[in-house]
């Protein structure tokens, strides 16, 4: 099957974005289509962080979650993949994620622009890794820039966690991996 | 190349996003090098790459964020050709060659040959990086320095590697390579030449910061003025064979 149209996994189901634009930024993607305006868009160059989502792949039966900058990636480069933004990590009944808890209760926000980039940097070291120590804090928030609340309470906040819960991305793991198989299993002829 | 439509505000009519060819994303680890497919992101190449030249990792920690590095690809660095792509000099040094490929056709160069001028390489249309093949010198010394006005997420504003071997206090096999200090990465042949074959000395030494001058012209931009670049790359110079007797690697003859 020849397609013109992009398919991923967001908000547990599969989304398609037909005659995808080759210019769209992932950031315009979520802000202006799909009207979630957590992401900011700070400088637009990958530097500063404010537009940090986490793509899910799938490797070998795992979901493999990966910070990026949406800002300087494309649409089309969604394709087969699972993307989470930062109002996934509400749940519906409005239970927040360890990573925004955390946030909050060290106080890690001040004016907020830069918070949603970091919140997602957090998630995907608490998706990536087993321990926190401050050099893997730090590595993982090295691309998010904060200019008002500094980065000592956000430090504080990472340090402040624990992955000895599964989180609500663990529990719908199963769901998530079929969806990105059904995905992921077109046959493409050329 | 995002930012062509996002700083530029151009529009690109079509993009083939190599990066979902999950094919192209592999690190061969042989005895005698390393291969990397060229969709493999910094983030895979990093834990592998440490175990053999450990300056090569501590530049990539430098070389963008975590989210830069998810994405970002040793063949995407080398197909921009950058003179400040911060892989490069260090490829360079490493003598590492690069496999392309156009439909049915495949041929390895050297990655030395590839930089032909400002941002223009030897890619031709309907080509593309396939690979890359970085060899394993297991005897060598092998250093990168990054210089900076900040240390992380920041342009190089001089970035240099070296790679050479010691054999009874002769200086052998030497391979010197350098960023922003010409319109491409570039090899330091004069000063290559200098010290091959030389003993280790304070003499041989100011001799190959002299030859440096012969290899590079640099320019003044917003990161260094061209004189701090010459001055920065004499000093790195220094700083690798300093470093070197240092952790006695070996003996000089002062």
């Amino acid at each position: 099957m020849v397609s013109n149209s992009i398919r991923f996994v967001f908000e547990d189901r599969i989304k398609e974005i037909k005659n995808p634009d080759p210019n769209e930024t992932i950031l315009n993607l979520i802000r202006l289509r799909l009207k979630k305006t957590g992401t900011k868009e700070g400088c637009a160059e990958g530097g500063c962080g404010a537009c940090t989502v986490v793509v899910g792949e799938l490797k070998k039966n795992n979901i493999i979650y990966k910070a990026i900058n949406s800002c300087i990636a494309f649409t089309t480069s969604l394709e087969g993949k699972h993307l989470l933004v930062v109002e996934d990590l509400t749940q519906k009944n409005g239970s927040l994620h360890p990573v925004q808890s955390a946030m909050i209760n060290f106080h890690g926000s001040q004016c907020g622009f830069c918070t949603p980039g970091f919140i997602m940097s957090l998630f995907s070291m608490y998706k990536n890794k087993t321990s926190y120590d401050k050099k893997t804090i730090e590595e993982s928030i090295s691309g998010n820039l904060c200019r008002c609340t500094g980065y000592r309470p956000i430090i504080d906040a990472a340090k402040s966690l624990k992955n000895n819960k599964p989180d609500q991305f663990k529990k719908n793991e199963k769901k998530t991996i079929s969806l990105l198989k059904k995905n992921t299993n077109k046959k493409y002829l050329y | 190349m995002s930012l062509i439509v996002t700083k530029q505000k151009k529009d690109i009519k079509n993009i083939v996003y190599l990066n979902s060819i999950d094919e192209l994303n592999y690190i061969k680890e042989k005895d005698k090098y390393i291969e990397v497919g060229a969709t493999t992101p910094l983030s895979k190449f990093e834990p592998i790459i440490k175990k053999y030249y450990p300056d090569f990792n501590r530049i990539l920690k430098r070389y963008g964020s975590v989210q830069i590095r998810n994405v970002a690809t040793l063949a995407g660095n080398i197909a921009t050709a950058s003179p400040i792509g911060d892989s490069l000099p260090l490829l360079l040094s490493l003598d590492a060659s690069i496999s392309i490929e156009s439909f049915n056709k495949k041929m390895t160069i050297p990655l030395k040959d590839f930089f032909i001028g400002y941002r223009k390489t030897k890619l031709k249309k309907g080509q593309f990086i396939s690979s890359i093949k970085i060899p394993i010198f297991k005897k060598n010394i092998f250093k990168a320095y990054k210089i900076s006005k900040r240390i992380d997420d920041d342009i190089s504003s001089v970035c240099a590697s070296f790679n050479l071997a010691i054999v009874n206090k002769k200086i052998k096999d030497i391979k010197i390579a350098y960023g922003g200090m010409a319109a491409i990465p570039k090899r330091a042949v004069y000063c290559e030449k200098m010290l091959l074959n030389s003993n280790f000395s304070e003499d041989i030494i100011l001799k190959a910061q002299k030859s440096l001058e012969r290899d590079f012209q640099p320019i003044d931009d917003m990161r260094a003025s061209k004189d701090y670049r010459v001055e920065i790359a004499k000093n790195l110079l220094t700083k690798c064979f300093a470093e070197i007797k240092k952790n006695k690697l070996i003996r000089l003859n002062y």
